[in-house]
């Protein structure tokens, strides 16, 4: 049976990856070097959890903007399992801008905004952890933040064998 | 539909401890409150309900039944390149087909299957071999999946910490003699743990080409199946997932 420690390795790096950026944000050095000065805390969100009547697991969360963006982390997708990041501003006409990637910082894999209807919808497939950045123009903007985690999808295996007659001998 | 290795693969993170540097790490995370079950139904509901605008189908890409693989990769596209490599590949390039005397393969549609003496007795103990064996192959794909992406994540944390740290010497000195050689060891602890799921795996995959062969040697008397045939195909796993092609931190 599989081990544990892969795992906790993976764990070890992801946390390694916060650990990074921690320390140069914790660093008094440089949080004078941000230039907004304030570094975003990065929000663990509850294990996804099935909901009645619908397909697939949740996870929600609610929040206000601040000055720095908010920054929520995903762990553990499956890359052969579709996501779904929905961001909902409660006033749609001050849009949020969202990021999704897959480190603090780093470049956004994806990037929109909240539309007309003040929503915003990401569909895509990743392995491991993965971070949505949610941002506004001003402080104190509401908004509704839903993950959905679809079902796998069965990979087809071919065969890695083929048939070579010969005959057979047993009883 | 979940498929046995992703859920084998899942239960390497349950109980898993949480180690002092992710404690550490953890000063700048909070946790947002979880809600009871009964209140997430109905926060999803409310939230479903108050966004109308967006349909059930746009969130969900029509992927709320389970569906093939095929459709899912062709329609919902990886996040980025690390996540393309880290794909499925159950077929990959040069991956040998190991001969076998005994027709398992599935009959035509609409044929009527015909007596066959050699199939009707070898055909049980050839496929439970060949469904351990193809077990093993899912797990080893989920393994490069998390170790590919792993590495690839952290090595670009480290790109950027290294392209950072020369904005102050403080925040530089912090980065080159704290914080980079914690990430880098938990790199090694990483290799170190691929590696000891790998040399199972490994183990595993003989033991199931082992039983082939003794499938073989029972029904057609096909004596050293394992070194003659099995041995290709183990041969080519040992080098697909070695750690020093997934795990490359040298």
């Amino acid at each position: 049976m599989p081990t544990p420690s892969t795992c906790r390795s993976r764990r070890y790096l992801s946390a390694g990856a916060t650990l990074l950026l921690s320390g140069l944000l914790l660093s008094p050095a440089a949080t004078s070097a941000q230039t907004a000065g304030k570094a975003p805390a990065v929000l663990d969100l509850p294990a996804p959890a099935a909901v009645k009547g619908r397909a697939g697991r949740f996870q929600m969360a609610n929040g206000t903007s601040a000055a720095a963006p908010t920054v929520y982390r995903v762990p553990r997708a499956q890359i052969h399992a579709p996501v779904a990041v929905i961001v909902a501003t409660r006033r749609p006409e001050r849009p949020l801008a969202v990021d999704i990637l897959k480190f603090e910082n780093g470049k956004a894999d994806q990037t929109g905004r909240t539309d007309a209807r003040g929503v915003a919808v990401f569909r895509f497939r990743t392995e491991g952890e993965f971070l949505v950045r949610i941002a506004a123009a001003a402080p104190g903007e509401p908004f509704d933040l839903m993950i959905w985690h679809g079902e796998e999808a069965a990979v087809p295996i071919p065969p890695a064998y083929r048939f070579a007659p010969r005959e057979a001998t047993a009883k | 539909m979940k498929t046995n290795s992703s859920s084998s693969v899942r239960r390497l993170s349950r109980g898993a401890a949480v180690p002092a540097l992710f404690s550490l790490a953890m000063a700048v995370s909070a946790a947002v409150p979880a809600f009871g079950q009964n209140r997430l139904d109905t926060i999803v509901e409310n939230f479903l309900n108050t966004n109308e605008a967006v349909p059930w189908d746009q969130i969900t890409g029509s992927f709320d039944t389970a569906r093939g693989w095929g459709e899912l990769r062709d329609s919902i596209p990886p996040l980025n390149a690390a996540d393309s490599a880290a794909e499925p590949d159950l077929s990959p390039a040069g991956m040998p087909q190991v001969p076998l005397s005994c027709p398992i393969e599935p009959e035509p549609v609409n044929t009527p299957r015909q007596p066959d003496s050699a199939r009707d007795g070898c055909e049980p103990c050839f496929r439970e071999a060949i469904r351990k064996l193809d077990f093993n192959r899912r797990i080893f794909e989920r393994l490069r999946a998390i170790g590919s992406s792993t590495i690839t994540m952290t090595k670009k944390a480290i790109a950027f910490g290294d392209s950072s740290s020369g904005i102050h010497a403080v925040v530089g000195l912090e980065w080159s003699t704290a914080v980079k050689p914690k990430i880098e060891q938990s790199q090694r602890e990483f290799k170190s743990a691929y590696s000891a799921k790998y040399r199972e795996l490994m183990h595993s995959l003989e033991a199931n080409l082992r039983d082939l062969g003794r499938c073989e040697e029972r029904y057609f008397n096909n004596r050293d199946w394992y070194a003659r045939q099995g041995y290709m195909l183990y041969s080519f796993m040992e080098h697909r997932y070695s750690p020093d092609l997934v795990i490359n931190i040298d």
